[in-house]
């Protein structure tokens, strides 16, 4: 059983990562890897450390957001580079916006090595 | 005696450490549940259930089985279907439903008995499996079939630092005794030297309509004996203690005493009746061996 939670959170990662190669919108492209954190448990926050990098023919400015709150801005460049580590409690929406326009956007998700355990409602062994 | 029961009460309890509630804790283990993945344990021993009805049999324990399932918010639990809300961080309401076990006493195959009666034996090494009615009144034999009821209600569970307490109301939805009961349980962890602890206490009571269909008797079945069962309260405790071997051994053993109310049993002033079918005023059951979690 263990195997088949393992497999399948390698399989989603891997499928994760895959879909991490370069997202562009027109001319604007961008690469974000990693975009998936292994927490031990549901529960746990998890540190994901990624890097994001974008390019575009013409000097522009972009800006980098994750769940609203900024994280980089870049004036009138064609390209840019971002090493970042954050800290989830759930999945998030990293967005890169152009004149504060929302151009392109992945998800950073959390998946867990445990199972999530909840509290017993019945006492255990109540056909006693 | 009392000098060495009072040592290793303080033994016990000098060493120990309650039971985290939170289950994202890293030291917590009952009463905690992986969810989404059915888990089945068995346990292996000697024990019994006492039948506190003339001529009833005790229910022999040799194998125990402990399963469940617990989704996002249904759950199976030892025969519990319920579906749950999470109220508050250490509050859950529950839709619940299972098997009324009032008739398990009337016969030994029956639903309500389903786990012990698939492994039972009359050979009991551990307990008088077939007791002798000291003062039969009226052997089961001799009483009508009394129904298996389906009961549905509530369940309110509240975790609190170190104590669960839990409240449930029951209603009979298959109309077999058109009545209802209710339980209050609380119930206490902790982890010691020599293995996790669980004490419990709860009291139930049983309306009229209930005690009166199982525990009643018309003219026709008393033979002439008619006797009209009121409502009751019954008390209980209960100690559970586990002692982890491996992964997935661990030694179990369980007691527990359900007195039974005066109004049934035993009289509580003089002139009051019994009801002819009970022949004890308690119900007791204990339970010592191992167990193996399979999933």
């Amino acid at each position: 059983m263990r195997a088949v939670v393992l497999f399948t959170m390698l399989w989603s990662g891997l499928v994760q990562a895959m879909q991490s190669d370069a997202q562009c919108d027109r001319a604007l492209c961008w690469q974000v890897q990693p975009v998936v954190c292994i927490a031990n448990q549901t529960a746990d926050s998890c540190a994901l450390d990624f890097q994001l990098s974008w390019q575009h023919p013409q000097p522009i400015s972009v800006c980098a957001e994750l769940a609203g709150q900024s994280l980089h801005c870049w004036q009138q460049q064609t390209s840019g580079r971002l090493q970042y580590q954050a800290q989830l409690d759930g999945p998030g929406q990293l967005h890169l916006l152009v004149d504060g326009k929302m151009r392109l956007s992945r998800q950073l998700s959390v998946l867990s090595r445990q199972p999530d355990r909840k509290r017993r409602l019945v006492a255990p062994w109540s056909v006693f | 005696m009392m000098l060495r029961a009072l040592y290793l009460i303080i033994l016990v309890l000098g060493v120990s450490t309650p039971v985290q509630a939170d289950c994202t804790a890293a030291n917590e283990t009952e009463p905690c549940i992986a969810s989404e993945q059915w888990q089945f344990s068995l346990a292996m021993g000697a024990g019994y259930r006492s039948n506190p009805l003339h001529g009833g049999h005790n229910i022999p324990l040799w194998l125990m089985p402990d399963l469940s399932y617990y989704g996002e918010h249904w759950f199976f639990d030892n025969a519990t279907l319920g579906y749950s809300w999470e109220l508050g961080p250490d509050l859950q309401l529950s839709l619940v439903s299972r098997f009324n076990e009032e008739q398990g006493y009337f016969r030994r195959r029956s639903p309500v008995n389903l786990f012990e009666s698939q492994f039972i034996s009359d050979m009991g090494v551990a307990g008088p499996v077939q007791k002798v009615a000291t003062k039969q009144e009226l052997s089961i034999s001799q009483a009508d079939k009394r129904p298996l009821a389906l009961d549905g209600g509530l369940q309110l569970n509240w975790f609190l630092p170190g104590l669960h307490l839990k409240l449930n109301w029951w209603h009979d939805i298959s109309q077999q005794y058109d009545g209802q009961h209710l339980r209050m349980a609380a119930s206490t962890g902790w982890h010691s030297r020599i293995g996790e602890w669980q004490l419990g206490a709860a009291l139930a009571w049983k309306d009229q309509h209930l005690m009166h269909t199982y525990y009643g008797l018309n003219a026709q079945e008393g033979d002439g004996l008619e006797y009209r069962a009121e409502a009751s309260w019954q008390p209980e405790i209960s100690l559970q203690w586990q002692y982890p071997l491996t992964e997935r051994w661990q030694l179990l053993s369980l007691w527990r005493y359900r007195w039974l109310n005066a109004d049934v049993a035993i009289p509580a002033e003089p002139g009051r009746m019994q009801s002819p079918l009970l022949q004890e005023s308690a119900v007791k059951s204990w339970f010592v061996g191992f167990s193996y979690r399979f999933l």
